[in-house]
């Protein structure tokens, strides 16, 4: 565990030494933002108009813009968690230590998923203050969504980390995670024009729908929590397998 | 370990490792979705939880309720298969709610003739639906109906939507788990129409929304005098005109005996086609009751409320010359203060029927007055106008001018600030009689409608304030009239209707649970309107009319500021959640270089 908490605080302060962090955070923030005061989201069947166009008082559309965007902030955070060690040599060097692989990787799960949250309190919480002090907002749904992010994040954040692990440039890293990540996303958009025999699983397999159709809500489902529990654990030992398979070579 | 296996079995071992781990994946999720449901709504309006109206009527389940889901099980689209899945979903989560009292039996109509004779037998048919896969176009007839079986009587749910499907399912089982229905008198002026092109001023749509529920039993009888059947617990009354005496006596005695009534007014005859009075210069029709309503407190006036604040865009027929010496109607949008979208403000909030209604659409309203009450008799206004409403002669009703509206909502203002006019009253209590000095004399048609404050007079025994019972009054009747197609002229039996009518109907007959189930709505959350808070604290009102150049001027000068004042505001409040969190982030990182770097670069 302590092994796991060093991993950790070098990777947190890895990330706030490095202005990609800063610079994410601030693009992520002022883009969430943006598309919620003034464009809404106007894709699919029920396009939903923004704030002011609106008139209500409700974080709907701040929530439904997060599976895409994260779907490209967390592979920005990530990109460098494996493929800069790759690259600059230094992930041999890692692997020498006396520590195992597992809690090498679940430090640096641990450090990306911190930064996602944190990211996400700061992108939601100040704009749910504005508009609740705007009109009547349903803080519950704010609260239940708001842990839904973080779900979804953790979930992003293992399969973004997976991939990272199999490249050796960040670019790469950064373009294989948006790209897994934001078919997934366009995955659940493009259901209903799949053959039935595969559409219940794919929207069952994407993990927007896991928050889109409940957390977002205010509604919490067990079986979410399951999927995004066996999705990090999945992708954890993927990435345990991948750099292992390093080792062995 | 890795040092004493060999690298290739260390390699066979992780990837095996992987395999059963991306299986335990998949079948606990398999797992979940089918076991696991365990859902908790925690939003204010809850809307995604089975709602406490359902729980209750689930737990009143004494034996066991089959339920019968005729599904598709081969379905091309994949929008569809999501819909099932949904309902399913829904079907199995009720099931676990009703404690073993509730089966399941999946049947395919299509995979054979049997099933689908017996789907048809109970009204449940398939439907074409029309979908996207791939760059295809598909269509394909599916069945989602459901049948509800529960000690011997049965509901069919023709086709399911996931979205309204517990609201069909709890008012189904609702109505299986009651022993006795709730029989509806119906008593119209219209009789049912021969064609749907002759529907346009019936209210067949509202009574086939009351039938899928309640036992609806036409009582036109009672227009040559004939008695309410005593099986009858609720008669509504849907455009009186002219009505016999003898009529008058037998409804009047109806509620004596504790029969619930509604009355729905409505004294200017017009084609909504063609915007033509059918009553040629005759302003207003008497209904027949109303000395009786006028007895109880609650007459009809013979005008329309004009309201101004609340007044409704609709569709308007207009007749356009072709060309060719042919006339066609077609719709325009008008603005008009005699059809009135009454919000929340307009529904009294005590009384079930109103409590969470949002909105209801009225088209040309008649105010019910408070007249003097008798003793014992409760009156409570449901539904009124906006304070700026005012009264108007019953004439001139399709009016397509907006002009010529405007300017009379500016006359009208001119006599006077408005007020809150009742669109809509309950009755409460016991209700006397006017005919108490006696029955009036049997339908003659050979002799002209008696009056009823001078009735030829029998000796039968006529009750008076026998038992309590409730009396709605309804300035209007439009808003339950069919829609009118194709044109899409005015708001009817819009949603907002229909649930205000069938939530009357269900308090009348003492159904508050589907009240309950059928308000699972999304509450309004308005924003602060800065720019109506920036007018009023400049004095500007939207209701000030000028009275010279000078002040005209000076009002739009003062908007231009208030329109100014409201957009700063709203940027400040997009601004300080995006720029405080940048400074925050900033600012963390400063510090974190500061403290941590000791500043070196």
């Amino acid at each position: 565990m302590s092994r796991t908490l060093a991993v950790f605080r070098r990777e947190m302060r890895a990330a706030f030494e490095s202005p990609i962090a800063y610079v994410t955070i601030a693009l992520f923030v002022l883009v969430l933002d943006g598309l919620f005061f003034f464009i809404g989201y106007p894709i699919g069947r029920v396009p939903l108009p923004g704030l002011w166009e609106g008139g209500q008082a409700s974080l709907i559309v701040l929530f439904t813009w997060l599976p895409l965007l994260l779907a490209f902030l967390i592979p920005a955070l990530t990109m460098a968690a494996w493929a800069e060690e790759r690259k600059e040599g230094t992930e041999e060097l890692l692997l020498t230590y006396p520590i195992r692989t597992g809690e090498v990787v679940v430090g640096k799960f641990l450090a990306a998923w911190a930064l996602v949250t944190l990211l996400v309190v700061l992108a939601v919480l100040p704009v749910a203050a504005a508009v609740g002090g705007l009109g009547p907002l349903d803080w519950s749904t704010v609260w239940v969504g708001l842990t839904g992010a973080v779900l979804l994040g953790a979930g992003y954040c293992a399969i973004a980390l997976l991939l990272s692990a199999c490249t050796q440039e960040q670019l790469v890293a950064f373009l294989f995670g948006s790209l897994a990540l934001g078919t997934l996303w366009l995955l659940r958009m493009l259901v209903t024009v799949l053959p039935a025999g595969i559409a219940r699983g794919v929207e069952y397999a994407c993990p927007s729908t896991h928050f889109l159709e409940s957390a977002a809500l205010g509604v919490v489902d067990v079986r979410d929590v399951v999927y995004f529990a066996l999705l990090v654990a999945f992708g954890l030992y993927m990435n345990v397998v991948v750099v292992e398979r390093r080792r062995w070579r | 370990m890795i040092d004493r296996m060999s690298r290739g079995e260390a390699r066979w071992n992780a990837w095996l490792s992987a395999a059963l781990l991306l299986a335990i994946v998949v079948v606990g999720n398999q797992l979940a979705r089918e076991h696991l449901i365990v859902r908790r709504d925690f939003s204010e309006d809850q809307l995604y939880a089975v709602s406490p109206a359902t729980r209750r009527i689930l737990g009143r389940l004494e034996d066991k309720l089959l339920v019968k889901a005729y599904f598709s099980s081969d379905i091309q689209s994949g929008e569809m298969a999501i819909a099932k899945a949904r309902l399913e979903a829904q079907l199995e989560e009720l099931s676990a709610l009703a404690a073993g009292r509730m089966d399941i039996v999946y049947v395919d109509p299509l995979a054979s003739t049997e099933h689908a004779l017996d789907a048809e037998s109970f009204g449940i048919t398939s439907r074409r639906i029309e979908s996207q896969q791939g760059l295809q176009r598909i269509a394909q007839h599916v069945y989602f109906g459901a049948l509800l079986r529960y000690r011997g009587r049965e509901a069919a749910l023709p086709f399911l939507n996931p979205w309204t499907f517990e609201t069909e399912f709890g008012t189904s089982v609702h109505g299986l788990v009651r022993d006795k229905r709730t029989v509806v008198g119906w008593f119209g002026e219209e009789p049912d129409p021969a064609t749907d092109e002759a529907a346009y001023g019936t209210f067949r749509g509202a009574r086939q929304l009351l039938a899928r529920r309640f036992d609806v039993r036409l009582v036109d009888d009672l227009a040559s005098g004939e008695a309410v059947s005593e099986e009858i617990d609720l008669l509504i009354v849907a455009r009186p005109i002219r009505l016999h005496a003898r009529a008058t006596f037998e409804i009047d005695q109806f509620v004596q005996r504790g029969g619930k009534l509604v009355v729905l007014v409505d004294q200017a005859r017009v084609n909504p086609y063609t915007g033509a009075r059918e009553d040629g210069d005759r302003d207003v029709h008497p209904t027949g009751l109303d000395v009786l309503l006028r007895a109880w407190g609650a007459p009809p006036t013979p005008q329309h409320v004009w309201d101004d604040l609340w007044k409704t865009t609709h569709g308007a027929p207009r007749l356009e010359d072709m060309g060719n010496g042919q006339v066609r109607a077609v719709s325009i949008r008008v603005q008009s203060p005699l059809v009135i979208t009454v919000p929340e403000d307009g529904f009294d909030r005590e009384l079930p029927p109103t409590a969470n209604l949002q909105e209801a659409s009225f088209s040309w309203a008649q105010p019910i007055f408070a007249a003097d009450l008798p003793g014992g008799v409760e009156r409570t206004p449901l539904i009124t106008s906006s304070e700026r409403a005012y009264r108007t002669k019953i004439t001139a009703l399709f009016d397509t001018d907006q002009g010529r509206i405007d300017a009379k909502t500016i006359a009208e203002y001119a006599g006077g600030s408005g007020m809150r006019y009742s669109l809509a009253v309950a009755l409460r209590g016991r209700f006397p009689s006017i005919f108490e000095g006696g029955a009036p004399a049997p339908w003659d048609p050979f002799v002209a409608t008696p009056d009823p404050q001078e009735p030829q007079t029998t000796d039968e025994d006529v009750l008076s304030r026998a038992a309590e019972s409730v009396v709605v009054v309804f300035g209007d009747a439009d808003w339950i009239r069919d829609p009118v197609r194709p044109l899409d002229l005015y708001p009817f039996f819009t949603r907002g209707n229909q649930k205000l009518f069938l939530n009357v109907i269900d308090w009348l007959s003492l159904d508050k649970e589907l009240i309950d189930l059928r308000s699972r709505e999304p509450r309004m959350r308005a924003l602060a309107d800065f720019v109506e808070e920036e007018k009023r604290e400049r004095g500007l009102f939207s209701d000030t009319i000028p009275d010279s150049q000078e002040e005209l001027e000076r009002n739009l000068k003062l908007e231009t500021e208030a329109l100014r004042a409201a957009r700063a505001r709203q940027w400040l409040h997009m601004l300080l959640p995006t720029l405080g969190t940048l400074v925050l982030v900033l600012g963390f990182g400063l510090v974190w270089f500061v403290t941590q770097r000791g500043g070196r670069p």
